[in-house]
């Protein structure tokens, strides 16, 4: 179980808090989606959660354990994180890039031994890799380099997985195969997948819960729930756009309901 | 399963090709420039030399005083600087990115006519001394001067873009040209020996006791090199990756800039400014083993970097008719082309320009 106890999440110096007084429980085997508008503090959200970045007050704890007193190491295998960053590394196969999220586990030299290649072959199966191992890395397009990063994620094998924003680049078919191939590892394999996401529509379909990030708080809670719709609406309401709880889809205000 | 095990094989026995290979041309290479030279000695002259040192007391003298210390010297020089070429391409993610280009030789240069100059004034006793530990007292020079430009260099880095930290430090490197050269200009009479041949890089100002005093920081480089592989493997996916894959980010830099600053610093004191082998032994070694994961590239480099720095050296000390010609025209004539071609060939430098 994963617990944010009293987390002021953000930077130091002048910029401050970007959320503030966080108490969250994520259980094991729950596919939890985060939206919220850009600059709520998602992206500092997942950062802190995963350990990327120290909070400002309160703690995270993973298994009753502090995750940012783990060593990095430890850390890394408890913990795997994949980002929208476009990574470009010339002279990488997929393969090489698989292989570097057993790092964690490996000795000085990074050896892999073959219950490490096991894992590799087990993640690239999960995700549809396989068939472009050995190609170059940057050879790929965005979908699939995005599909090798979470294959990298996988063989890391973490009982918590934090991606941000990695379907920004992906098409709708593509968005709907990762969330739901994510959504699938949550619940077989019983692991924490905490994503942030643009895609409301698709995030309200396929969470177990939501988490509402907006004017320096986070509401959770389900999608069937009034408060949660409720939030979404108050979070993304525009002068010429509104999210209607109803039906779970944005309107232009001057369009009437009956028209949909 | 099996194609993955297949696969890893496959790669270990391309390694193990080029390492043949490269061994086999650094051999011929080595045994060409112990008798090609002024005096050009066959194998039976050269075999004697090396075995009987009393039965052919010139060329005894010719390989083993002359030849010898500079072929060591080379090999030495050109796999520090190969290796130090890989470690911070993978440190500063920039493809350009070696002990020269970013101004580290340099400080090196710096920091040992700051040495001199300093003992200089300080008086016939200091200079005595500083003339007595040479190796020592110019390597500590190097050690501080690559030191300061390294940690400089890294702090930069974090605010600029990869071309603009490019020519900050070659920038850095033509100010400290100047400097050294009004160094020179004032204490020549003073450094004597110490600065000869300085502007131009050589191999050829060692004797086999500096080798000695050369191989221990390097030594020392190389293991703090190897301990850093792993880590900057997974800097290749950037910095928010690797610290998520275990990477403690700031040991890491700490650990590569000072395996640098080791491999890189004894070269500049006994070797001057060598250029360009940094820069592109990392290219040729990612090329030839078709990865740019940091531990295989490493024992590549080297070997790929002492290759170069040997048979640059080999040309340099053919039997020309006046004068040697100088390693950095050599190593500029066979390294510039090669960084414009890199340049226009990778699309992330060649999108900034």
């Amino acid at each position: 179980m994963l617990e944010v106890m009293n987390v002021a999440a953000g930077y130091p110096g002048p910029r401050g808090a970007v959320l503030a007084n966080l108490n969250l429980t994520l259980r094991p085997g729950a596919f939890i989606c985060v939206i919220g508008r850009n600059g709520a503090g998602k992206s500092t959200l997942l950062r802190t959660i995963s350990g990327l970045q120290k909070p400002l007050g309160g703690r995270v704890c993973l298994h009753n354990v502090n995750i940012h007193e783990m060593t990095a190491q430890l850390r890394a295998q408890r913990i795997s994180v994949v980002t929208t960053e476009r990574v470009s590394s010339p002279g990488l196969r997929v393969r090489d890039v698989i292989n570097l999220g057993r790092q964690p586990y490996t000795n000085w030299r990074g050896h892999l031994s073959g219950t490490d290649y096991e894992v590799i072959a087990d993640a690239m199966r999960t995700v549809d890799v396989l068939k472009f191992a050995n190609q170059p890395f940057d050879s790929l397009s965005d979908g699939e380099r995005q599909r090798v990063m979470i294959a990298r994620a996988l063989a890391q094998d973490t009982d918590v997985m934090v991606l941000d924003e990695i379907t920004a680049f992906l098409d709708l078919p593509g968005r709907v195969e990762v969330m739901s191939l994510l959504r699938t590892h949550a619940h077989t394999m019983g692991k924490i997948v905490l994503l942030s996401s643009h895609d409301l529509e698709l995030s309200l379909e396929l969470a177990d819960r939501l988490w509402i990030v907006d004017e320096g708080k986070v509401k959770a809670g389900i999608a069937e729930d009034g408060v949660i719709l409720q939030a979404i609406a108050n979070a993304f309401d525009t002068k010429n756009v509104r999210f209607e709880p109803a039906i779970r889809q944005f309107r232009l205000r001057d369009q009437p309901l009956e028209a949909l | 399963m099996n194609s993955t095990i297949l696969a890893s094989n496959h790669f270990a026995s391309l390694q193990r090709m080029v390492v043949t290979v490269f061994l086999l041309m650094l051999v011929a290479v080595i045994v060409f420039s112990l008798s090609y030279g002024q005096v050009i000695l066959g194998g039976e002259r050269l075999l004697a030399a090396v075995l009987d040192p009393s039965g052919d007391p010139v060329a005894s003298q010719i390989v083993r005083d002359i030849r010898l210390p500079r072929v060591l010297t080379g090999l030495i020089a050109g796999a520090a600087l190969g290796i130090s070429g890989v470690l911070m391409q993978a440190l500063f993610r920039n493809p350009m990115a070696d002990a020269w280009s970013l101004g580290l030789l340099a400080g090196g240069q710096l920091g040992v006519s700051l040495i001199v100059t300093a003992a200089a004034f300080a008086g016939p006793a200091a200079l005595a001394f500083l003339t007595a530990f040479q190796g020592i007292g110019l390597t500590s020079g190097a050690i501080l001067g690559v030191a300061v430009f390294a940690v400089l260099m890294a702090g930069l880095s974090r605010r600029v873009s990869n071309i603009t930290l490019l020519v900050v430090g070659l920038m850095l490197g033509f100010t400290v040209q100047g400097l050294v050269s009004i160094v020179m200009h004032f204490a020549s009479r003073v450094g004597g020996r110490v600065y000869s041949g300085w502007n131009d890089g050589t191999f050829a100002s060692t004797e086999i006791s500096d080798v000695a005093v050369m191989l221990l920081p390097i030594g020392l480089g190389l293991v703090l090199a190897i301990v850093s592989a792993k880590g900057l493997s997974a800097m290749l996916l950037g910095e928010t990756y690797a610290r998520s894959m275990g990477t403690d980010v700031k040991r890491l830099r700490w650990l590569t800039l000072s395996a640098v600053v080791l491999l890189v610093a004894p070269v500049t004191a006994y070797c001057g400014p060598v250029t360009f082998i940094g820069l592109i032994v990392p290219h040729f070694a990612r090329a030839m083993v078709r990865t740019s994961q940091i531990l295989p590239l490493l024992p590549i480099a080297a070997l790929c970097g002492a290759l170069l720095a040997l048979s640059a050296d080999a040309i340099v000390h053919l039997p020309w008719e006046q004068h040697f010609l100088h390693l950095n025209a050599i190593l500029a004539l066979v390294g510039a082309p090669v960084v414009i071609a890199i340049l226009l060939a990778s699309p992330s430098l060649r999108g900034r320009i």
